[in-house]
C-alpha cells in the first residue's frame, strides 16, 4: 500500500511530503529541520532511498543534502541546476525505482527555469499523485517572479503550460502535493483547501479555467511584495547547507546583552507584545513567536547579523531557533530568558505607550504622526485621515520619510506589525505610540479613518 | 457540534487574513449564531479573542491544539 505523509510547516506556509510503500520511502522537499522527517521515518520503520526537490527554494534553507547524506539515499534535482555539490542530475521523463514506487520527472518551469513535478504511481503505472513544489498549486500556482524582474513574464507564460501539461500527463483521480501555497510567499494567492485532485484543478485551477492572456494579467496584479531574506535562500541552496542544528547558544545575561546591544547587536525580543511594550531594552526588535515570525524577521532584520534572542522560556527561545534555521538565520550570538521584570530600573529599559484609536482623540495633528505600516493592498482600502504610508517591511530603508521630532502613533490590521515597526523605530531613536488596534481592510471606524482611495 | 452555524477553515492564512475572514464569515450569520473558525497561524490565539472583543462578538471557545487553532464565535 503506497501512502504519503505530509509534514507541515506552517511558519513558512509549506509542505514536505513522504511518499512510502510501506519499506521504502521517497521525501520530496524536506526543510532543514529533518528531524521531523527522520522521526517519522523512525517511527514507520522506512528505508529512504530518493531525496528529491522539485526546484531550487527561494524561501527556505533545504534539508534535502543533509538528510540524503545522513540516509545515503540518492539526491536529485534537475540536471540543469548549477549546484556546489554532488547531485543526482534529472531529465525530464526520468523514472525512479524505489520498492512499490515508480517516480517520473515532469519538466514544469514557471515557478524557477528548472523547476520539476514528480509523478507517483505504482508499478502497474497508475498515478496516485503527484508533488508539484511550486507549479500546479491548490486552486493557484506558484510565483513566478522570485528569480528576478527579468525573467517575470518569461516564468509566468511557462507557468501557464506548465499546470497545463500536469492536467494532460497526470491522471484525473491523482492527489496534488504542492510544496507551496499554505501561507508562502512563494504562492501567487494562498490556498482555500486542505487537499485537490487533478480532476479538481480542472474547474479550480486558473491555468486550467482561464485563458493564458486573463491568467497572465491576473497573475501579475496580484503579486505582492516578498520577504527580503528570499534573495539568500538560492545562494544557500546551491551551496549545499548543512542540517538544523539544535544546541542553544551561549546563555547570556543582562549585562552581557546590554554591553552588546550598545555595540549596535540585534537583540530579537520574542515576548508577547504587551510585556514587550512594558518594558523592554532599548534597542531590541519585538517579534512575538508566530507562525509569521520567519518572514517578518526574514525582512527586517540584515541577514548577515548574528542575532541575540530574548524570551520568556527556552521553549520559545527553542522553537524560534529552528524556525529562524529554516530561513538561513543560524548566526546566532546568544540568547537570554527574561523573566518579568527582568529590565526593571535599568539604563536601556524603555516602554511604549500602547492605545486603541481613540486614544488619538485630542492630540493635536501638529503633535503626531500617524504610520501606517500594513502592506498596500490594505491600505489603499481605507486608512487614517493624516496617515502615512510606509509598508513595515521598508521601514529599514524609508524610516527618514517620518518626520523627526513628532512622537509617531504606529497601526497596522492587528497589531502585531505595528509592534515590530514600533520596537525598529525606538531603536532608529523615535518617540512612539503603539495603536493595538484593528483595522482591516475596508474598516473605517469613526471619522478617524477615510476611505478607500482617499 | 449541531449550534456551529458556519465554520471558517483559515488554515495556512497569514495574519491578518485570519481575522479578516473571520469578519467577512461572521457577515454572514445572523445574531445568536455561532461562528466556527479554525487556523493554523499561532497569532490567532491572541488575534481572534481580541477581535471578537473590540467588535462585541462573544468568544465561547477556544482550543489550542498545539499547531491547529479552533475558536467559537457567537455573533453579537
Amino acid at each position: 500500500m503506497i501512502q504519503v505523509i505530509t509534514i507541515e510547516t506552517p511558519s513558512l506556509g509549506d509542505r514536505s511530503y513522504i511518499a512510502h510503500d510501506g519499506s521504502r520511502a521517497v521525501v520530496i522537499d524536506p526543510q532543514r529541520d529533518i528531524d521531523r522527517v527522520l522521526d517519522h521515518l523512525h517511527a514507520e520503520g522506512l528505508d529512504v532511498t530518493h531525496v528529491l526537490e522539485t526546484h531550487v527554494h527561494n524561501d527556505y534553507v533545504t534539508g534535502g543534502l543533509a538528510l540524503a547524506r545522513m540516509t545515503d539515499a540518492v539526491y536529485g534535482l534537475n540536471a540543469d541546476d548549477a549546484l556546489a555539490f554532488e547531485f543526482h542530475g534529472l531529465h525530464d521523463g526520468d523514472v525512479l525505482e524505489s520498492g512499490l514506487m515508480r517516480v517520473r520527472a515532469l519538466l514544469t518551469p514557471g515557478h524557477t527555469p528548472t523547476h520539476l513535478s514528480y509523478v507517483l504511481s505504482d508499478a502497474d503505472g497508475n498515478d496516485l499523485g503527484v508533488f508539484t513544489g511550486g507549479s500546479m498549486l491548490f486552486g493557484t500556482v506558484g510565483r513566478p517572479d522570485l528569480i528576478g524582474p527579468h525573467m517575470t513574464a518569461e516564468l509566468a507564460a511557462k507557468q501557464y503550460h506548465s499546470v497545463r501539461r500536469i492536467a494532460a500527463e497526470v491522471a484525473d483521480a491523482a492527489q496534488v502535493h504542492p510544496t507551496h501555497g499554505f501561507g508562502s510567499h512563494c504562492s501567487a494567492t494562498q490556498a482555500t483547501k486542505p487537499s485537490s485532485t487533478i480532476a479538481a484543478e480542472r474547474t479550480d485551477n486558473p491555468a486550467l479555467v482561464k485563458s493564458e492572456q486573463e491568467f497572465l494579467d491576473e497573475l501579475f496584479a496580484g503579486l505582492t511584495p516578498y520577504p527580503t531574506y528570499y534573495r539568500y535562500m538560492g545562494p544557500a541552496n546551491s551551496a549545499g547547507p548543512g542540517a538544523f542544528d539544535p544546541t542553544p547558544p551561549e546563555e547570556f545575561d543582562l549585562d552581557r546583552v546590554v554591553a552588546l546591544l550598545k555595540q549596535g547587536a540585534w537583540v530579537v525580543d520574542l515576548r508577547n507584545r504587551k510585556d514587550f511594550a512594558a518594558s523592554f531594552l532599548a534597542g531590541a526588535v519585538n517579534a512575538e513567536l508566530r507562525n509569521d515570525l520567519p518572514n517578518y524577521l526574514g525582512w527586517m532584520v540584515p541577514f548577515e547579523e548574528h542575532l541575540i534572542l530574548v524570551g520568556d522560556d527556552a521553549t520559545v527561545l527553542d522553537e524560534a531557533q529552528r524556525m529562524l534555521s529554516r530561513i538561513g538565520y543560524d548566526r546566532l550570538q546568544g540568547r537570554m530568558v527574561a523573566a518579568p521584570g527582568a529590565f526593571a530600573g535599568h539604563e536601556l529599559e524603555r516602554s511604549i505607550r500602547v492605545v486603541r484609536f481613540d486614544g488619538l482623540e485630542g492630540v493635536a495633528p501638529e503633535d503626531r504622526t500617524v504610520l501606517d505600516v500594513r502592506d498596500t493592498w490594505e491600505y489603499v482600502t481605507g486608512h487614517h485621515r493624516d496617515a502615512i504610508h510606509i509598508p513595515f517591511h521598508d521601514l529599514p530603508e524609508r524610516f527618514e520619510e517620518v518626520p523627526r521630532g513628532r512622537t509617531v502613533w504606529i497601526y497596522c490590521a492587528t497589531g502585531a506589525r505595528a509592534t515590530i515597526a514600533a520596537s525598529f523605530m525606538v531603536r532608529a531613536g523615535f518617540d512612539v505610540v503603539l495603536i493595538d488596534d484593528f483595522c482591516l481592510p475596508g474598516d473605517v471606524p469613526g471619522e478617524k479613518l477615510v476611505g478607500a482611495g482617499a | 457540534m449541531s449550534d456551529v452555524a458556519k465554520t471558517l477553515d483559515a488554515s495556512g492564512l497569514a495574519c491578518p487574513m485570519p481575522v479578516v475572514r473571520t469578519r467577512q464569515a461572521i457577515d454572514q450569520i445572523e445574531s445568536g449564531q455561532i461562528l466556527e473558525v479554525i487556523s493554523t497561524d499561532r497569532g490567532s490565539l491572541q488575534d481572534i479573542p481580541a477581535w471578537a472583543e473590540s467588535t462585541g462578538n462573544v468568544l465561547v471557545a477556544k482550543e489550542d491544539g498545539g499547531d491547529r487553532f479552533t475558536f467559537r464565535i457567537q455573533k453579537g
